[in-house]
């Protein structure tokens, strides 16, 4: 088919044109001729295409495995089904034919090829030919040479190609497991694998928070009756009593440079929110003085804001108030009952999310405090409550009750994703690994 | 009998004189008769400007101005731009004639107002840009059938989130009189490989779409069978 010559600049002669729903409108008469705009693409997921290398051992299948779930939750791509391929695998080996993909719908195709001693991995977009456009090679060996981590990692780099935000594969998640009478601090993979305790006692520990490097984890333990706060390392040893005052000692936030945290103390009778040194656990300021229960703080990502709870307006409702000390502000509005707010750590966004109870059922939402702009994560799929967002704020993490740990795109699109089974609660995603 | 200049200036003094007294001492003697008749002004009555008098009011409160808005008039040909300058009246004068040079877009390939004649070749004459070589004539603008054409458009126009353009492709179509799309090319490609590949994915599948259902082109339509129907695909929501 013949191409006629391009005139961009003439194109800019535009009398037609149609509003973003291809609602028809009319534009300004152009001299001579008209020509259609269609404004507003339906902008969804990067469709891509995880297929498993021709080898098809137990290495590759599980490097195939952890690429189609690391995509599937990453919040931007939506991974095609291996069914669908009509490429021939053997023959294309690290290769691609663009044409064979491009049928099947594929924008992205990730392949790779393991050897012995390394994996190396190849991103192709359709759209620009059989040239990949991203290759990396990782050594096997090592403590970060196992299969999976590396894997992690090269998905980290994709996200990192396509979006320019890093990756959070191969982050920790920290949640509060139920069990009869007690309960414990656990820790895994984000994506549900490996987990361990990270408590170590028969009594009830509750309210995990990881420090900014992920190096340790504060949680409420009741191992000496009283409510304290204890800080000990994220992989399970022993803990620190860092808060023993009268009373609860709960619902720790860390400062984003490590030194503080926020947290709830009854130490006057009524729960009230205190920052502490987090080296001695030293009061340095008390944040509200409100007759009501304030609980729940959390620490904004840039340092200067903390969000809260408290009834003191009637039902339990989401305030912020300056780090620093300062008057407290309302920015929950819906319904009569919000708790447990975390922040989006997004630099420049002033999100939170929070649960919410809505009819009788508990969901997670979002407020953009800029716009106040209202995000719903899930409805009407059981209790769901604890938020956390992943490091790079693209997906949120939280509690089903009764049920699992769920990850959700913090956008509110496509469905939550199973990454734990059980009864848990108390989520908190630890930060982003180096990679 | 003559008179001399001198005697003509005398006799002309004379009568200027007695013309003068003639006119004066009437009007002095009127004067006079209608003072002594002038009317007295009542109590109820006041003057104003000296020769303009009213029946006077009774006295009342300080009384609140009612008064309808001056009716908004629209000067013609002005808009609501404070700036923008009114529209020229058109001028009396014939149009004048179009330059040879520029050519009639529909000249050259001919009218299909016959539905049942082939659809031919789209034309592909570069030529001088008058806006018609990549659609048709401009009484077409808003029609219907390419408002759905466009819809239809809109509805398969897919593109991924996390990908970006700079700018936009446009693609078009060749249709025949019967509705069935027996051509498209993608005429102007963009910045983005994906965006591209996005407008042509959105082109194949209004293609199948409207094969499979063709929808006749309209009797007023039918010039622009002959021509490519370009779309932009701008992916942005907005104008």
């Amino acid at each position: 088919m013949d191409m006629l010559p391009v005139q961009s600049q003439r194109w800019s002669l535009v009398s037609l044109a149609l509003c973003a729903l291809a609602t028809p409108a009319l534009a300004d008469e152009p001299q001579g001729g008209v020509l259609i705009n269609v404004y507003g693409a339906t902008r969804g997921l990067y469709p891509i295409a995880t297929p498993t290398a021709p080898e098809g051992d137990a290495t590759a299948k599980e490097i195939a495995q952890v690429e189609s779930f690391d995509m599937s939750v990453a919040g931007v791509f939506k991974v095609l089904d291996p069914q669908s391929f009509l490429a021939d695998l053997r023959g294309e080996g690290l290769e691609i034919v663009p044409q064979k993909w491009q049928d099947v719908g594929a924008y992205g195709v990730l392949k790779y090829k393991a050897s012995g001693d390394s994996i190396e991995f190849r991103l192709y977009e359709v759209s620009k030919g059989a040239k990949p456009v991203l290759t990396k090679t990782y050594p096997r060996k090592g403590q970060d040479g196992s299969t999976r981590t590396i894997t992690h990692r090269w998905c980290n780099e994709v996200v990192k190609y396509y979006t320019g935000e890093p990756g959070f594969f191969g982050s920790k998640i920290a949640f509060t497991a139920k069990g009869k009478g007690t309960s414990a601090i656990y820790a895994m993979d984000f994506d549900g694998a490996n987990a361990y305790s990270v408590s170590h006692n028969d009594s009830t520990n509750i309210l995990p928070a990881w420090s900014p490097n992920g190096g340790q984890i504060a949680y409420t333990s009741f191992m000496r009756d009283n409510p304290d706060l204890y800080v000990g390392p994220a992989g399970g040893g022993r803990p620190k009593r860092l808060s023993a005052q009268r009373g609860m000692n709960t619902g720790a936030s860390w400062s984003p440079d490590g030194r503080q945290l926020a947290l709830t103390l009854s130490r006057d009778g009524n729960p009230e929110i205190y920052i502490i040194n987090a080296a001695d656990g030293a009061i340095v300021r008390r944040l509200t003085n409100d007759k009501a229960i304030d609980t729940s703080p959390a620490w904004s990502p840039d340092g200067g804001t903390i969000a809260f709870v408290s009834d003191r307006f009637g039902g339990p409702q989401i305030f912020v108030v300056p780090a620093s000390g300062g008057a407290a502000k309302q920015v929950s509005f819906n319904g009569s009952y919000n708790t447990t707010p975390t922040w989006s750590p997004k630099s420049g966004k002033h999100v939170i999310a929070y649960t919410t109870r809505d009819s009788g059922t508990y969901d997670i939402v979002t407020i953009d405090l800029d716009s106040n702009q209202m995000t719903r994560i899930t409805q009407n799929q059981g209790q769901n409550e604890e938020p956390a967002f992943s490091p790079n704020g693209r997906v949120i993490a939280f509690a089903r009750i009764g049920v699992g740990i769920f990850l959700a795109n913090a956008d509110g699109s496509g469905s939550a994703t199973k990454v734990w089974s059980g009864n848990a609660t108390g989520v908190d995603w630890g930060p982003a690994p180096s990679n | 009998m003559s008179l001399s200049e001198n005697q003509m200036h005398a006799v002309s003094g004379i009568l200027t004189v007695v013309l003068s007294v003639a006119l004066f001492v009437p009007a002095v003697f009127l004067t006079k008769k209608a003072e002594a008749h002038k009317p007295i002004l009542s109590d109820d009555m006041e003057s104003i400007e000296a020769s303009v008098a009213y029946k006077k009011s009774p006295k009342k409160q300080p009384q609140k101005k009612i008064r309808a808005p001056d009716p908004v008039v629209k000067p013609e040909g002005v808009s609501h731009d404070d700036k923008k300058k009114p529209l020229e009246p058109k001028p009396d004068e014939p149009k004048p004639k179009k330059p040879d040079d520029v050519k009639d877009p529909f000249a050259a390939a001919g009218h299909h107002d016959n539905p049942d004649d082939p659809a031919g070749k789209p034309t592909e004459e570069p030529g001088d840009f008058n806006g018609n070589e990549f659609g048709w004539a401009s009484e077409t603008k808003g029609h219907p059938y390419f408002q759905k054409f466009a819809q239809d458009i809109h509805d398969n126009f897919n593109f991924p989130s996390i990908s970006q353009a700079n700018t936009n492709p446009v693609g078009c179509f060749h249709l025949s009189a019967d509705g069935k799309i027996v051509d498209t090319t993608i005429k102007e490609h963009s910045d983005s490989a994906d965006l591209d590949r996005a407008a042509s994915d959105a082109i194949d599948a209004v293609k199948k779409l409207r094969n499979a259902t063709p929808v006749p082109v309209p009797t007023e339509l039918l010039g622009a069978i002959n021509r490519w129907i370009c779309f932009r695909f701008n992916p942005n929501v907005g104008h």
